[in-house]
């Protein structure tokens, strides 16, 4: 068997797409190739290097902004576009005409407005004491440092929430429980950058996602969310990593010097 | 309930129904983003990776061919806006992956995320047109059909590629001994 061939076969076999007539010309060169035989095991110590380092699947929700983004390209375009007047050309009162571009243009105002409002409200996030909780140390993680405990116990939303820290990694761990819809937000500084979302333990409804610079949670019923942040700089440099409700006030805040 | 069709979606978005769009959008998010997470390796990026494919998507929707596939359409934009972050950086993020499971304690994690990053970084060696190939298959785990259809080659190029692709990656590993 040609040397390409073999190689052929030995990926096909691999991959799953090997016929059965192939692999039986193929066991039989294994048996007699010791070139063969040794491709054939690297590559398969290769599919479980592979495996190993797969890269877990990241929970993501940004259907909201890819839309608020088209919708704002599809307004811009109109702006540069064809004027407003000539649209309404077909009208031969001039004064009619004026009149109802007035009003649309009081309309798109108002809901441009209600955008921006809305933007605002999901950036501009503000500490504040809606919710109290006691934090106390955790019982350290080996080779990880003490991160922070908060108990919520507020408006029948009961939850812990757990920081671990090791170098330029930062672990967090939020449990919530609660038999009504939940929604909170997780903001952190610039020194960091969002490393892996995850949900665990899911019982009933839960998703975490991420999007400008803030990661949302929400829910119902009893869940468990993982983020997990790292370092941005080379240096040693403070973290500050914040829990939002949903009228944005802080529910837990945070602070490491990550090395 | 019956699931709407891509192809009828697709139509009644190019009919004026932006709210058609949001549905594919949200139906094709997750692989999309994830394709982007692995080439790109940062989050961030691939937020804004997997962001711009879809609003690009969009603007190119009179192009769409029905008689492909959206998803291979939706993610060949991905994979080459992914490309074009990751040629524009010049440079492979440091990996920015973990395998998370229930039972990982901190440490364990740690340990996953060194193991992950080593692959990662010998992917980063090889060259663009061979790391696509890992992705799709090993990572997206896209058959061979569905491979050609994203990358608009033949399915005996996108074997040539992937066993070429393997045996760089074989090299690389086994020159740091990571067999």
């Amino acid at each position: 068997m040609k040397k390409s061939e073999m190689i052929e076969l030995v990926n096909e076999l691999i991959d799953g797409t090997i016929s059965e007539a192939e692999k039986k010309v193929l066991d039989e060169e294994l048996k007699t190739n010791s070139e063969a035989e040794k491709y054939y095991n690297e590559m398969l110590s290769l599919g479980k290097v592979i495996e190993a380092g797969k890269p877990a699947e990241q929970e993501i929700d940004f259907s909201g902004e890819v839309m608020r983004k088209i919708e704002k390209k599809k307004y811009a375009e109109k702006k540069t576009g064809v004027s407003i007047m000539e649209m309404f050309s077909f009208m031969t009162n001039k004064k009619a005409r004026y009149a109802v571009v007035f009003g649309l243009g009081l309309v798109g105002g108002i809901l441009i407005n209600m955008a921006v409002l809305n933007t605002s409200n999901q950036t501009s996030l503000t500490t504040g004491s809606e919710y109290s909780g006691t934090m106390s140390d955790i019982s350290k993680p080996a080779n990880f440092n003490k991160g922070g405990l908060l108990t919520i116990d507020k408006n029948g939303i009961k939850g812990e929430v757990n920081s671990y820290y090791l170098n330029d990694m930062i672990f967090t761990e939020i449990k919530i429980k609660s038999n009504e819809s939940y929604s909170m937000k997780i903001g952190y500084n610039n020194n960091l950058k969002v490393y892996a979302l995850r949900t665990l333990n899911l019982k009933e409804d839960g998703n975490i996602g991420s999007g400008n610079g803030v990661i949302q949670i929400s829910g119902k019923g009893d869940n468990t969310f993982i983020i997990m942040f790292k370092n941005k700089n080379q240096n040693k440099t403070d973290a500050e990593i914040n829990i939002f409700s949903g009228s944005n006030n802080a529910v837990y805040s945070s602070k490491f010097t990550l090395n | 309930m019956n699931e709407i069709s891509d192809n009828v979606l697709v139509e009644n978005v190019l009919k004026g129904d932006t709210g058609s769009y949001e549905v594919l959008v949200k139906k094709y998010q997750k692989p999309v983003f994830n394709l982007a997470f692995r080439m790109t390796g940062n989050y961030d990026d691939a937020n804004d990776v997997a962001q711009s494919a879809f609003v690009k998507g969009y603007e190119k929707l009179e192009t769409f061919d029905p008689r492909y596939k959206f998803f291979s359409w939706i993610y060949r934009i991905a994979l080459n806006e992914s490309l074009n972050t990751v040629s524009a950086k010049k440079r492979f993020v440091d990996v920015e992956d973990t395998t998370l499971k229930s039972s990982d304690t901190p440490l364990e994690l740690y340990e996953t995320v060194e193991q992950s990053e080593r692959l990662h970084k010998a992917l980063s060696l090889i060259k663009e047109d061979y790391k696509v190939l890992i992705v799709l298959k090993h990572f997206e785990e896209l058959s061979y059909e569905e491979i050609s259809d994203v990358l608009k080659i033949s399915v005996q190029k996108v074997k040539s590629r992937l066993f070429m692709a393997r045996q760089l990656l074989k090299e690389l590993l086994l020159q740091n001994d990571r067999f």
